[in-house]
């Protein structure tokens, strides 16, 4: 599906982060359709703050996301957030442990008044199909392109979480990454969902994305890790959003009260 | 070449046009060239093709589709998860149809890994299981003392089937195969997804490798090009370039294009002069002749790649060959095989040339040499990916949209 073309900027619907502080100066957020990389090293919380958008827009505006972890287990996640103090009652939760039971899923999502945030374990899948006969170099590829369809045409999608871009490399063996990412990429496009894929970065910075997908994505989030002293500060910015005047300065990326903050935009906290 | 035909090139572009006469939309991809087949000792000819969302279509010569055969889906639901569904039945193959024993049947394979035999009326007779995509065509072949069906498959190895479907032999490769296997002097000769030419002999060892740049998916060819060069194998890679090899494994020459080859060549003797010419498109757009020691005679640029292997043929019966090429640009192109001398340098002149019937009208040339000539040229609704001659004259073309067009050049 082509992006549709908006007669006037007023038209263009736009998914909020719930950063507080931080959708007003990209003016109000993401717009719709975008795929955006939220890049950091290990430990920024890059997980976290997709889920925390998953979870507000289910909350908030009745959206449906799916966040598919490669990575880390669906009772890890659950732990984790509930740990942040995020109600999970007050969504409509839905794991997919099993793709066979993805259609059955995928009903109590149709069958919800509430906004969902589906997850699906890749990990508990990859148990569950360890004897079938798949083509290794572009299977994982397939299922991540295969559950998003089916959802998609079986319910409804407008958000879609990938942890992570480097796992999905790792998993899928690509013979020609760039080739292939690019075509994920149009893949969701083409679907018309908006989606958050993370990517890891080495500790430094010194590169976002192995294999263009800086690139290829409308928009990126860098979140990093910052010394000062004895202590380490995230920090929050926007490098890119396209069909988007923001602001690139960088804030302090805070976690309180249940609420991502950004302070200190072009700022330095500590001085 | 008669009086009339010398005047006619002699004045430019000849009077050929060409006449749609039917269009069948399959409503599916199509990824390959129809088959062209005859029944009943030539007695009643078919047209069959074969779509991404794997249903094999017969047609009469009138494009009345006389049968469909669902290849469906022989995956189960959790192993359809990890396959690209849009194109997992996808018959990527054209049909091979052949006399297994005193019964004529189609076999052709998919890309989830089945080989089908079915009869001429559509019903299947059996079905051979490989663990990945098949992509080249099957041969129907003695290779080990006793008639089988050979068949590469992408998860390495090449199957030797028997008349009722059952696996004689397995050999491993360790390569996906992505070509038809050739049987010749007592070898079968496939092309790889790893850029490999792999001949394996008749114990089933592999006799040589050949590695090329790239991926190799067009059909190698044996040609006998001139009566003094011998017999070589043609191998057109994706990496941009034709390789002669000899029966050994050895470069014997090679012709480098500037795009990815992706169909076989076609080698034909064109001028009467017991050489064989060969000629085939490349992404670079071009269609191009060449001679038998590998040196250019023409070339003929379209607008957009060049994927399908020409028809080289008498289609007008006028009693000289024409090349007919469908590009990506949606064109058929009927071209003069011998091409079109330039003069040697004119003062003046300088070495930019018209080409006739390409987009700029201009292009640059060397003088002196031949250029592609155009005749006619037809446009289609599609990139064209495959097309067939039929015995009656017609082009049977088909586009990557899913349109079988039957279209006529007439003189």
């Amino acid at each position: 599906m082509v992006e549709p073309i908006v007669r006037n900027k007023d038209e263009i619907v736009r998914i909020k982060t719930h950063i507080q502080g931080f959708d007003e100066k990209m003016q109000g957020g993401i717009p719709r359709g975008h795929i955006t990389l939220i890049a950091g090293s290990a430990g920024t919380m890059k997980s976290s703050l997709s889920f925390n958008i998953l979870y507000h827009e289910a909350l908030l505006n009745n959206r449906v996301g799916l966040y598919l972890s490669l990575e880390q287990s669906y009772s890890s996640i659950i732990n984790h957030v509930i740990n942040m103090d995020y109600d999970l009652t007050k969504i409509n939760l839905v794991v997919v442990r099993e793709l066979s039971q993805l259609p059955q899923e995928v009903e109590k999502v149709n069958a919800s008044k509430k906004g969902s945030l589906i997850i699906v374990d890749i990990g508990c899948v990859r148990k569950e199909i360890k004897d079938v006969r798949v083509d290794e170099n572009r299977s994982w590829l397939n299922v991540l392109k295969n559950v998003v369809k089916k959802i998609k045409e079986q319910s409804r999608l407008d958000l879609f979480v990938l942890d992570s871009m480097s796992a999905l490399h790792t998993l899928s063996k690509f013979k020609n990454p760039r080739i292939e990412i690019f075509y994920v990429f149009e893949f969701l496009r083409d679907l018309n969902i908006t989606s958050f894929v993370l990517t890891e970065t080495p500790l430094d910075g010194s590169k976002i994305g192995d294999f263009d997908e800086d690139f290829l994505s409308d928009g990126i989030i860098y979140i990093r890790l910052t010394s000062y002293r004895r202590k380490q500060i995230r920090e929050i910015s926007v490098l890119k959003m396209r069909t988007t005047s923001c602001d690139h300065d960088t804030y302090s990326l805070e976690f309180k009260g249940g609420n991502f903050v950004a302070a200190y935009g072009g700022q330095n906290p500590l001085m | 070449m008669g009086i009339a035909r010398s005047i006619r090139r002699a004045i430019g572009r000849g009077e050929k046009t060409i006449q749609p006469s039917w269009v069948l939309d399959l409503k599916s991809k199509v990824l390959n060239a129809p088959k062209i087949s005859s029944y009943h000792n030539g007695k009643e000819e078919v047209i069959l093709v074969g779509t991404q969302e794997g249903k094999l279509y017969q047609m009469q010569s009138n494009g009345r589709v006389m049968w469909t055969f669902n290849a469906g889906n022989t995956l189960s639901e959790q192993e359809l998860m990890f396959v690209d569904s849009e194109t997992v039945n996808s018959i990527n193959t054209v049909p091979l149809v052949a006399m297994l024993g005193t019964t004529q049947v189609i076999l052709f394979g998919t890309e989830s890994g089945s080989l089908f035999c079915i009869n001429t009326e559509g019903k299947q007779i059996w079905k051979g299981t490989t663990q990945g995509p098949i992509r080249g065509q099957p041969i129907l072949s003695n290779f080990k003392g006793k008639e089988s069906v050979i068949v590469g498959s992408n998860d390495g190895n090449v199957y030797l089937f028997s008349h009722k479907g059952e696996i004689i032999e397995v050999i491993e490769l360790e390569s996906p195969v992505e070509t038809s296997p050739l049987h010749t002097k007592e070898m079968l000769i496939v092309g790889t997804r790893e850029g490999e030419v792999i001949a394996i002999n008749k114990e089933s060892e592999i006799a040589w490798r050949f590695k090329t740049e790239d991926r190799i998916t067009a059909n190698i060819i044996p040609a006998i090009l001139s009566e003094k060069g011998g017999e070589v194998l043609l191998v057109a890679s994706q990496d941009n370039t034709l390789y002669a090899l000899n029966f050994e494994g050895e470069a014997q020459w090679t012709f480098p294009t500037e795009g990815a080859l992706i169909s076989e060549v076609v080698a034909q003797d064109i001028n009467g002069d017991n050489k064989k010419e060969i000629i085939f498109g490349s992404c670079d757009n071009k269609i191009y002749c060449i001679d038998a020691n590998g040196e250019l005679i023409w070339s003929y640029e379209t607008d957009f790649w060049v994927t399908a292997t020409p028809i080289v043929a008498d289609i007008d019966k006028d009693g000289t060959i024409e090349v007919v090429a469908g590009s990506y640009d949606h064109k058929v192109y009927v071209l003069d095989s011998q091409g079109d001398y330039k003069l040697d340098y004119i003062p003046g002149l300088g070495g930019v040339v018209n080409q006739s019937g390409h987009y700029s009208n201009t292009m640059h040339t060397e003088v002196g040499k031949n250029q592609g000539k155009l005749f006619c040229t037809y446009s289609l609704e599609g990139n064209i990916v495959g097309a067939a001659l039929s015995g009656s004259g017609a082009i049977i073309a088909n586009t990557k949209q899913g349109k079988v067009y039957n279209i006529r050049v007439d003189y």
